[in-house]
């Protein structure tokens, strides 16, 4: 091989090296392709280099030498990639703890100047100052020194060294470790080092780590502040200098040391002559013993001294009062060196504040002399002071008085105590009102607590704000007011309570009044009180005289002491008091006492019975004005019949003779003489039997009765037996009331008249009817044939027939008045055997309102054998009634008590029976007798004439007889005679 | 021209009733006879015209109580009661009751025949003014509202202008109004029209 191919070879190889170490550095994958160019490159050299040979011996063994080339770079390719890999991982590892340490290192760096460590054997192996503070030398001054070399001490006295040298000889980490190290520049530095034991991984003692800190200004600074204090102290010296009068020192022993003087003082003080004594030879004989036993404790203890005060007795007598301060000095080592103080002379203080005190308790005795509650309240009302008996005052409500508390604290305090007024609202109100009368203090008030005291409490503001309390316990006082009081209770409640009106006038008020007085005017006694002007309670013409009365009396002149007066009372009316009236004594002012009596009642009975004398005499007098002035005659008998009492009027119907109008006169004498004086009508013809039943009548009133006098005057009588078994008659003049009753039954009568005349039109309408209906007819046809004729329009035959229908009709109308009395009685009317007397009963039930109406008297006198006759009952009673109507309007013009009526039947011979109708009426002309059977005859100027007319054919029809004459005195009689039944059955048949 | 007017007769006297049919044959009027006032009811027809001559006294229902029946009915032939002594009063209430005539029997039969001829003309009248006022009725009837509305204000004597300010309405168009209602109530004058408003039943 020659020289140049291993030249060849070593160049490519280190160009192979040169880019492995490229692309390590940069890991980049093309660079790992140019090292595998060049490792190709390389081996291709490796090759030529052996000039073939290799590829000789790869042939014999059957590789081809270009593929094991291939082969063998692609291994090589793979063997440097994975080394590239291995080797970047562990670069990067590198790198990590690298920036790790960097990081700590620049970490302590940062915290403090330096950073050094140590080998195992305490020798300084590396150093670094942070980065601004270049002091370079001085580090190196540090490597390679052992710590001993670098820090020496002196193992017999430096705690500290030894201390270190221990720490560091037993592995153990160190703090703040300062010493002072001096460059070899000259220039001495103080360190604070710090350092920890380091152990390798093995776990063996590896050196020490630490850091060093340049103290050296701090401890300059400190130095400084040292010195600073120092002066300090010297200026606090100077100032407790000026503070005080002096300043003292004493050493251990509490010998004095030191004592400034001032000038002023000096000489009293003979300061210097204290210099060396210790306090204990002072002559403290005046000192209060237990403060001077205490700042003895003090000085054997070494405690600090404050204020204490001690006097002395100067040489020409005085005492002198000195405060003294002072604190004890130790050295650094704590040793006590003795005391530094100042002392101050206190006399003229003491004095003035003995003398406060002296004024203060002279204040607070004179205070408590007071013998009021009393109570001193600055401007912010707090309490200043207060003596005892104010105290007191809350104490006993539970309250504690204190100076300083405020005024409304101790008035709440109270309250919250429940002790004033009767609930905790009042109490509070209480306390409310009481702050407020506070802030515009006023006249003093009272008021009550703690449940039976009394207090009058006043407030005085001072002119600087603060205010004066005084609180007067007014508890005795309120209690004989209270005594007062419930006596004048006791006797107002007397008074009060007394039937008997009260009260008490001044001259122009009333100042009491009691309940029984006011009652008597009306009023309240608040309403008594407050009349304005008082006399008001007066009637208007009283107020004077008794306004005179009272200021009289008020004034000890003399004055009436018993008098009645008119009072006014509320309500307006007047009524009249008595009353008692003396001068008395109110609280010591001349009043008028007075008590007084309604006599108004008394009075006015009086009254009332003279009244009722003149009432009764004047009530008998008009009760026989107006027994007088009645309209009826009035009559009292008494029980016995004896006349009592009668008006004028009474006499006036009677007209009895004097004899018999005087009291006593009996009844039975009057109504004799009347009767026999013809006086009474009712009684004429049967004056017997009248007077007995009068007198009956009389005795036994039986109500209201009718009396008709000879005159023709109606009395209507009323007797009525009085309570005292009296009769009372009273006779009414009813004359007019019957002539009345006589016009209202005239009145009747006509109306029945027009009712009868209105059948009886009706008769006669039917009769004319049935006489009109041929007339007309035969008026008809010939009126009919006349015209006709006239036209010549008529036939003979036509007028032959007319005529012959005319005649007809004119027979018709004959026949209708020939058979009148079948027309009366119309119809088939069934004919049979009748009794007369129960027709006539009949008829007379019919009639009879009539006849009462008409006042007519009926005597009925019917014969009781009568024989039955054949008749129609209908047709006979249509003949009694025509008959005994006529009678009825015959006598109307009659006098009522002259109407009568008789009826009577008999039997005749032959069975016949004849009815006989009597009146008392105005009878009727002879000459006519006959004629009023006929047809439209009458006596009655509206009469029709037909009523007798038909009685007629009636009975004529039965084969009777009727005929009608005179009465015997006056009237009519009219009588019908009836066959008997055998006769009219013959006839009928 | 309405048939021939008739004397109606109610009377239950056959004799009367032959004679009166006598009487009034004899003045050449038509006379149907009735014997009871039921017959004359049951048989009339009120268009029949003419006049009813009842007698005031008949059994069953009386002419009294006819001629009530009749003009509760509507009925207004005209009647003339007959009366006979005593029925005045009676007739009297006829008369109040709005029966036309009566007369009382006997009568002289000249009054009789001339009250029938008058009753004849009174009914015939009155039938004729019946007859016209239905016939105005009807004519209004067609009538619409507003020609009737003013219908009654020109009969009522308003002016065209008076009518048209009443119904808010042109003058012309009342006017159209007017000439319409003339042609609906057949009438060719303001007097006509006026005359037949007279018929009118007040409304």
């Amino acid at each position: 091989m020659s020289a140049i191919i291993l030249i060849s070879i070593a160049v490519r190889g280190l160009a192979l090296g040169w880019a492995v170490h490229l692309a390590l550095r940069f890991e980049d994958r093309r660079l790992w392709l140019f090292v595998l160019t060049l490792s190709g490159l390389a081996l291709e050299q490796v090759f030529v280099g052996f000039g073939g040979r290799p590829s000789v011996l790869l042939g014999q063994v059957g590789i081809r030498a270009d593929v094991f080339c291939l082969t063998i770079s692609l291994v090589l390719l793979g063997s440097v990639f994975c080394l590239g890999r291995i080797l970047n991982e562990m670069r990067a590892r590198f790198d990590q703890a690298a920036h790790s340490e960097a990081r700590f290192r620049d970490l302590v760096e940062a915290s403090s100047d330096r950073y050094w460590e140590m080998d195992r054997d305490l020798r300084y192996v590396w150093a670094r100052e942070s980065t601004e503070k270049q002091r370079a030398p001085f580090v190196q001054e540090l490597i390679g020194k052992t710590r001993w070399e670098v820090y020496q001490g002196d193992p017999e006295h430096d705690e500290k060294w030894r201390q270190h040298r221990d720490d560091l000889n037993n592995r153990r980490p160190f703090r703040d470790l300062r010493h002072p190290l001096t460059g070899r520049d000259g220039v001495t530095r103080h360190w604070s080092v710090s350092g920890k034991p380091v152990y390798a991984a093995d776990g063996s003692f590896a050196g020490y780590r630490g850091t060093a800190t340049d103290i050296t200004l701090q401890v300059e600074l400190q130095e400084e502040a040292e010195q600073a204090l120092r002066r300090s102290e010297q200026r606090l010296r100077d100032f407790a200098y000026a503070a005080s009068d002096w300043f003292w020192e004493t050493d251990a022993d509490l010998r004095f040391t030191f004592v400034s003087q001032r000038t002023e003082t000096a000489a009293r003080l003979q300061a210097p002559g204290m210099i060396g004594k210790d306090p204990g030879d002072l002559d403290l004989t005046q000192t209060d013993a237990g403060v001077l036993r205490r700042h003895l404790e003090h000085l054997g203890k070494h405690k600090e001294i404050r204020n204490f005060v001690y006097s002395i007795r100067q040489r020409n007598g005085s005492l002198r009062h000195f405060r003294v301060s002072g604190r004890p000095l130790f050295d650094e080592a704590g040793v006590f060196l003795g005391y530094r103080g100042v002392g101050t002379d206190i006399t003229a203080e003491v004095v003035a504040e003995r003398q406060r005190q002296q004024a203060e308790v002279r204040l607070a005795k004179s205070i408590e002399a007071i013998p009021a509650g009393f109570a001193l309240f600055d401007e912010a009302d707090r309490l200043v002071i207060c003596n005892k008996e104010y105290r007191g005052c809350y104490e006993a409500l539970g309250v504690e008085v204190r100076p300083g508390i405020r005024f409304d604290q101790l008035v709440w305090a109270a309250v919250d105590n429940a002790s004033i007024g009767s609930s905790r609202e009042d109490a509070e109100l209480w306390a409310r009102q009481r702050l407020i009368r506070r802030t515009c203090p006023a006249e003093g008030f009272e008021f009550r607590h703690n449940g039976s005291r009394w207090s009058e409490v006043s407030d005085y503001l001072l002119p600087d704000g603060g205010m004066i309390t005084l609180a007067y316990d007014i508890t005795d006082r309120k209690l004989t007011e209270e005594a007062l009081r419930i006596s004048e209770q006791h006797f107002r409640n007397v008074v009060e309570g007394s039937e008997q009106g009260m009260f008490i006038y001044k001259g122009n008020e009333f100042i009491f009044a009691n309940q029984a007085y006011a009652d008597m005017l009306g009023y309240t006694p608040e309403e008594i009180y407050a009349l304005d002007p008082p006399y008001l309670a007066y009637a208007p013409y009283e107020r004077e005289r008794i306004r005179q009365y009272s200021d009289a009396r008020i004034r000890g002149d003399t004055a009436p002491t018993s008098y009645e007066i008119d009072a006014l009372r509320k309500d307006g009316s007047i009524i009249t008091l008595h009353h008692f009236a003396k001068r008395a004594e109110w609280y010591g002012e001349p009043v008028s006492q007075v008590a007084v009596v309604d006599i108004t009642d008394r009075k006015r009975t009086e009254e009332e019975l003279r009244e009722s004398q003149t009432k009764l005499a004047k009530s008998q007098q008009r009760l026989l004005d107006a027994i007088e002035s009645l309209n009826d005659g009035f009559v009292l008998h008494d029980a016995e019949d004896q006349l009592v009492l009668w008006n004028s009027k009474f006499n006036d119907f009677y007209e009895l003779s004097p004899e018999l109008l005087k009291p006593k006169t009996l009844f039975s004498d009057q109504i004799r003489w009347a009767l026999a004086n013809g006086k009474l009508g009712d009684a004429r013809g049967r004056e017997e039997d009248w007077l007995q039943e009068r007198i009956s009548l009389h005795r036994d009133p039986k109500g209201a009765f009718e009396q008709r006098l000879s005159d023709g005057r109606w009395l209507q009588v009323n007797e009525i037996r009085t309570k005292e078994g009296g009769i009372v008659g009273i006779r009414t003049d009813i004359t007019r009331l019957k002539q009345a009753e006589e016009s209202i039954r005239q009145h009747e009568a006509d109306l029945a008249m027009v009712q009868r005349r209105s059948t009886m039109g009706e008769m006669a309408a039917a009769l004319a009817h049935e006489l009109n209906q041929p007339l007309t007819a035969v008026v008809n046809y010939c009126a009919g044939s006349l015209r006709r004729l006239e036209a010549d329009s008529m036939s003979q035959d036509e007028l032959v027939e007319i005529l012959t229908t005319i005649r007809e009709q004119a027979q018709r109308a004959g026949d209708v008045l020939r058979h009148i009395g079948s027309f009366v009685s119309e119809g088939e009317v069934s004919k049979g055997l009748v009794d007369i007397n129960d027709a006539i009963r009949s008829v007379m039930a019919l009639l009879k309102e009539e006849l009462r109406r008409n006042r007519i008297e009926v005597r009925l006198q019917l014969s009781a054998d009568l024989p039955e006759i054949h008749a129609a009952e209908i047709g006979i009673e249509q003949v009694v009634l025509n008959v005994v109507k006529n009678a009825i309007e015959a006598m109307q013009g009659v006098d009522a008590a002259e109407r009568r009526l008789r009826i009577s039947t008999s039997r005749r011979a032959g069975g016949r029976v004849m009815v006989s109708v009597t009146d008392s009426g105005h009878g009727f002309s002879a000459t006519n007798g006959e004629t009023y059977f006929e047809p439209f005859v009458s006596t009655k100027k509206d009469g029709m004439g037909m009523g007798l007319a038909i009685c007629r054919s009636i009975i004529s029809a039965l084969g009777g007889r009727i005929s009608m004459r005179k009465g015997r005195k006056a009237g009519t009689k009219v009588s019908f005679l009836l066959p008997s039944a055998d006769e009219a059955m013959q006839d009928a048949a | 021209m309405p048939p021939e007017p008739t004397v109606f007769v109610v009377d239950d006297d056959p004799a009367v009733r032959q004679s009166f049919k006598w009487l009034v044959g004899s003045i050449g009027l038509k006379v149907q006879t009735f014997s009871c006032a039921q017959d004359f009811i049951r048989d009339y027809d009120p268009a029949d015209s003419g006049c009813l001559v009842v007698d005031v006294r008949m059994p069953g229902m009386s002419g009294i109580e006819l001629q009530e029946k009749l003009a509760n009915d509507g009925i207004s032939i005209p009647i003339i009661v007959v009366t006979a002594y005593g029925d005045v009063p009676t007739a009297v209430r006829a008369m109040k009751r709005g029966a036309v005539d009566f007369i009382e029997k006997p009568y002289n039969d000249q009054a009789m025949l001339d009250r029938i001829q008058l009753c004849i003309e009174r009914d015939a009248k009155m039938r004729h003014e019946k007859e016209i006022r239905r016939e105005v009725a009807w004519r209004v009837e067609r009538l619409t509202p507003r020609e009737r509305e003013v219908f009654e204000l020109i009969v009522a004597g308003r002016s065209n202008k008076e009518v048209a300010r009443a119904l808010n309405i042109s003058p012309k168009t009342v006017e159209a109004h007017r000439a319409k209602v003339m042609d609906k109530m057949a009438v060719g004058s303001l007097a006509e029209l006026v005359q037949l408003s007279t018929y009118l039943e007040s409304s």
